[in-house]
C-alpha cells in the first residue's frame, strides 16, 4: 500500500530538507552530537574529529538523497555510523595506530559535568560513577559503544538506532545488554572497593 | 518475594521494553529498586557530562564556518587533483593553438607572395608585343 503524507508531515519534510542546505546552521547545531558519538565509538579524540568533518562533508553533498523521513539528527548520526564502521575496518590494518592515538580523555569529561543544586560530596560520586561508567565502555567493542551512546547519551529508541545502524533488533538488544551488564558490573565493584 | 531481577530483565526496564512480572517485582523489592535508581541516576550523569564535554570539543574542533571553505578545506586532495588536470590539458592546448595560429599565418604569407609571382610572370608575358614563338625573327631597330 502507497503511503501517502498529510500536509502538515509535508511541511516537516520540507523542513528538514531545506535544513540541509545551510551547511552552516547545520554544523553549528549538530556538530557537538555527532562528535560524541564519533569520540566515544572510536575513543580517540584526533580520529573523532576527522570523521566529524567528514560527516557534513558527506551529509552536504548526499543531501538530495534525504527526503525527510527521520529527524536530521537521526539522519547525521547513521551518516556518522557508517563513518565509523569504515574507520574500523581500516583500523584492523593499522598496526602503528595504537602508538599515535589521542583517546579521549573523560576525566575532562567527569571535571565538566554541570554542577547543578546538588552538594559537593554527591558531585564527587557523580563524577565517581561517570569514570566507572567510561572504564566500563572502553572495554567494549566500538560497536557496541556506538549502540550505548545512540541509547542513553542521545536517548534514541530502539527501531530508530536499527534504522541507524543496520543491525537487527536483537543484535542492538543484545549489545545494550552486554554494555549495560558491564556498567553494572563496573559501578558494583566501584561500592565494594569504597570505604563503608 | 521472588529472586532479585535477572540482568536482561533489569536491562529491559531500563531500555523501557514493557515487562509485567519485572515492574512488579521492582515496585516490591527495596534492593533492585535502589539499584535502578542509582543505575538510572549514573546514566543520566553520563549524559550530562558526555553533553558537556562534547560542547566543549566541538569549540576546539573549530570546524569552519563558511559552506565554501569547508568544501576546499575538507578535501584539498580533490580540488587540487582537478586544478592539476585542468593545466594539463589547457597548457598544451593553448600552446597548439598558438603555434597553429602562427603556422597558418605564415602559410598566407607565401601563398600571397607565390601568387604575386605568378600574376607577375603572366603579367609581363602578355604585356610582350610579338609571341614568344616569332621572337627570333624580330628585326631589332
Amino acid at each position: 500500500m502507497e503511503h501517502v503524507l498529510s500536509m502538515s508531515q509535508w511541511e516537516t519534510c520540507e523542513e528538514r530538507m531545506s535544513e540541509l542546505d545551510d551547511i552552516d546552521g547545520l554544523v553549528v547545531r549538530y556538530r557537538a552530537q555527532v562528535l560524541r558519538l564519533v569520540a566515544f565509538s572510536l575513543d580517540d579524540s584526533d580520529e573523532a574529529a576527522s570523521v566529524t568533518q567528514d560527516c557534513f562533508l558527506k551529509a552536504y553533498v548526499t543531501r538530495a538523497q534525504y527526503r525527510g523521513q527521520c529527524a536530521v539528527s537521526s539522519w547525521l548520526l547513521q551518516i556518522a555510523y557508517n563513518l565509523i564502521r569504515d574507520r574500523v575496518r581500516t583500523r584492523k590494518f593499522q598496526f602503528w595506530r595504537r602508538a599515535r592515538m589521542r583517546a579521549v580523555d573523560l576525566s575532562e569529561l567527569a571535571s565538566q559535568m554541570p554542577s547543578g543544586a546538588s552538594s559537593s560530596e554527591s558531585q564527587l560520586l557523580a563524577r565517581e560513577r561517570v569514570d566507572q561508567v567510561w572504564a566500563a565502555l572502553r572495554e567494549l567493542s566500538p560497536r557496541q559503544r556506538s549502540v550505548f551512546v545512540l541509547r542513553f547519551v542521545e536517548e534514541m529508541e530502539l527501531p530508530e538506532i536499527v534504522a541507524a545502524t543496520g543491525m537487527s533488533p536483537a543484535t542492538v538488544k543484545t549489545h545494550l545488554y552486554r554494555a549495560l551488564h558491564a556498567v553494572r558490573s563496573r559501578i558494583d565493584d566501584g561500592k565494594k572497593g569504597s570505604p563503608a | 518475594m521472588s529472586a532479585h531481577l535477572k540482568p536482561e530483565e533489569f536491562a529491559d526496564l531500563l531500555l523501557g521494553i514493557p515487562a509485567s512480572a519485572p515492574a512488579t517485582h521492582l515496585n516490591a523489592c527495596p534492593q533492585c529498586r535502589t539499584e535502578m535508581e542509582t543505575m538510572r541516576q549514573t546514566l543520566g550523569s553520563f549524559r550530562a557530562a558526555a553533553a558537556s564535554w562534547s560542547e566543549e570539543a566541538a569549540r576546539q574542533v573549530g570546524l569552519p564556518p563558511k559552506q565554501t571553505a569547508l568544501r576546499v578545506w575538507i578535501r584539498p586532495a580533490w580540488v587540487l587533483a582537478t586544478a592539476a588536470m585542468l593545466l594539463t590539458v589547457t597548457i598544451p592546448l593553448s600552446v597548439w593553438r598558438v603555434y597553429n595560429d602562427k603556422l597558418a599565418a605564415t602559410d598566407v604569407q607565401a601563398q600571397i607572395s607565390r601568387d604575386n609571382e605568378l600574376l607577375a610572370h603572366i603579367q609581363s608575358e602578355v604585356g610582350e608585343t610579338t609571341p614568344t614563338p616569332m621572337q627570333p625573327l624580330q628585326v631589332n631597330p
